[in-house]
């Protein structure tokens, strides 16, 4: 039950399960910061549209508001999925690794991003904002990391493809 | 550990340990008013509150996390119910921080315990009962600490009740829910916990409030893993460990009363176990919330007497109606005594060990002041020597 390898297992599936409630909770808020910034920042929605002069149009509206949603939306959903699949995979309730996929293309996005917020005039944004994005943007990049490479540990200490539960962490069986 | 075990099956070691009725009574009835001498009673008998041995709920609800509170509330938990096994104990890269909170996890058969039995040896009945109350709840308390501590006190979900029937085991996954007022249903596996709060010092990380009653049960065998244990998971049989606890505190009263010289760690009157074994196993193992009839019925067989209910009230008046001077020789008052001197004792111990976490004796401030109390905490580190016995990690119990 505690022999080095159950051990090590346990450790990296914390760090998966932590990782992924903490992505969950990272989408929420990178949904409701971009929410407010294109509601109400410099960047929002209306002053970028106010720009065309199809503005006025009401189905041009629309199209907007609802591509908009839909960005929000998906944006979330990818958080949320990787989140969620890391949570289920702690838990030995998922054996599929499909979500590493979709974690390591938001990882390398993220990192892509980040010397964009250098580029940034930091007279409109405020400095503190682009400081403080850009410490969620790392947080974000070691949680997505962490959660790659202890998947990638627990798979290298079964040594097979998908992962069972060791032993010592059977539910409901008999001793 | 509950009133079944602090006041009956403290009244049948004392019987089996050879006092009387009258004496088991005394030693029993202080053994369970550890868990009831609050401030707000104290303030009420307008006794000194330094005396406190536990604190209700209210009281913990209104402290603060200033050093101050941490170390009053340190003082009075550690002393009283989660007694440290080691606190000299060694833990590779941890900062001081963390180890003076390690070593405070409670354990039985630590020097403390010895030294808790010794200074009651030759002083009151209320002293002993102290002193067994103690002692039972280091195999109960083990591997929580008593001071707030999220780091050393946590659990996490993986928390497994091992249900024995018909000679075979089965594990059951607990799921706590946070009710104070609803009671435990062992049949349906609904038990309460303390709410998981990340903050370190927060109160609800104080001693076993994470693991809910579980360590107070004495039918109960459970694994879990605790926050400082690195990912090891601990099984803890409380049925072993309370047969222990019992059969060490007749070995203890024994020592007090002078059948035998003096008290060592590690030693248990073997012969109860083989006299009545079968019968305690009975007692204990019985999936039951309180066992008080159990044992209050196997308490009158050995004494052939009537056990009066434990009544908090009986011995105020007594207090509150003697002279200034007389008090100390009231039934109270002989508990108020032996209390500050078990806490004095303790917290000096722990004080001695380099840790500041139970707060600084009085009589150490006025006699050396601050650059000697700052000299004394940084300047020498250990002054008893490098850690004797190591807290009894997973991977020790497993050798067991």
């Amino acid at each position: 039950m505690n022999s080095e390898t159950d051990i090590e297992l346990r450790k990296y599936k914390k760090n998966i399960e932590v990782s992924g409630f903490a992505l969950i909770i990272i989408g929420m808020w990178t949904t409701i910061k971009y929410l407010i910034m294109f509601s109400l920042g410099s960047d929002s929605a209306k002053s970028i549209s106010s720009l065309y002069h199809s503005y006025d149009n009401v189905i041009y509206r629309i199209i907007v508001i609802i591509s908009t949603a839909l960005t929000f939306i998906i944006i979330f959903s990818i958080y949320c999925y990787i989140g969620r699949s890391a949570i289920k995979y702690a838990a030995g309730k998922k054996q599929s690794t499909f979500f590493l996929f979709i974690a390591l293309f938001l990882l390398i996005a993220t990192i892509v991003g980040i010397p964009s917020y250098f580029l940034i005039d930091s007279e409109i944004q405020g400095i503190e904002t682009v400081i403080a994005s850009i410490l969620v943007d790392i947080s974000t990049c070691i949680m997505l990391y962490d959660i790659i490479s202890s998947v990638f540990r627990i798979r290298k200490l079964l040594g097979n493809p998908g992962h069972s539960k060791p032993e010592s962490d059977e539910k409901g069986g008999e001793r | 550990m509950q009133e079944d075990f602090h006041y009956y099956a403290t009244y049948c070691a004392s019987i089996l340990a050879g006092h009387s009725h009258e004496e088991s009574l005394d030693i029993s009835y202080s053994a369970q008013f550890v868990d009831l001498c609050s401030k707000t009673l104290l303030h009420k008998l307008k006794a000194p509150v330094k005396a406190s041995t536990t604190q209700l709920k209210l009281e913990m609800m209104d402290s603060g996390t200033d050093i101050l509170s941490l170390q009053e509330i340190t003082r009075i938990w550690a002393s009283f119910h989660f007694l440290p096994r080691d606190l000299y104990a060694q833990k590779a890269k941890r900062p001081k921080r963390y180890m003076n909170k390690y070593r405070l996890i409670c354990g039985p058969n630590g020097d403390l315990l010895v030294k808790t039995v010794e200074n009651a040896k030759g002083k009151s009945l209320q002293h002993a009962g102290i002193a067994m109350h103690v002692l039972a709840d280091t195999w109960a308390h083990r591997y929580f600490a008593g001071t707030p501590s999220y780091v050393i006190n946590n659990t996490d979900s993986e928390f497994y009740e091992i249900i024995s029937e018909d000679g075979r085991e089965t594990e059951r996954k607990i799921r706590f829910r946070h009710s104070a007022s609803a009671p435990d249903d062992i049949e349906k596996g609904l038990y309460s916990n303390s709410i998981s709060q990340g903050s370190e010092n927060s109160i609800m990380n104080l001693g076993h409030g994470r693991a809910g009653h579980f360590p107070d049960y004495s039918f109960a065998k459970y694994r879990y893993m605790p926050a400082w244990g690195e990912y090891r998971v601990i099984t803890k049989d409380n049925p072993q460990d309370y047969m222990k606890a019992f059969t060490q505190m007749v070995y203890a009263l024994k020592c007090l009363n002078g059948s035998i010289t003096s008290f060592e760690a590690d030693k248990y009157d073997d012969q109860v176990t083989e006299k009545y074994g079968d019968r305690l196993n009975s007692i204990i193992r019985k999936r039951q919330i309180i066992a008080n009839d159990d044992w209050k019925a196997f308490g009158e067989e050995l004494s052939g007497k009537t056990i009066d209910a434990f009544d908090i009230n009986r011995y105020q008046d007594e207090y509150v109606l003697a002279g200034k001077n007389d008090k100390d020789d009231t039934f109270l008052g002989k508990f108020i005594r032996a209390s500050i001197s078990h806490k004095g004792m303790i917290t000096d111990e722990i004080y001695r060990s380099g840790n500041i976490l139970a707060g600084v004796p009085k009589e150490k401030i006025l006699s050396v002041g601050l650059p000697g109390l700052i000299s004394d905490l940084y300047g020498k580190k250990n002054l008893h020597g490098p850690a004797k016995t190591g807290i009894d990690t997973p991977d020790r119990q497993e050798k067991d």
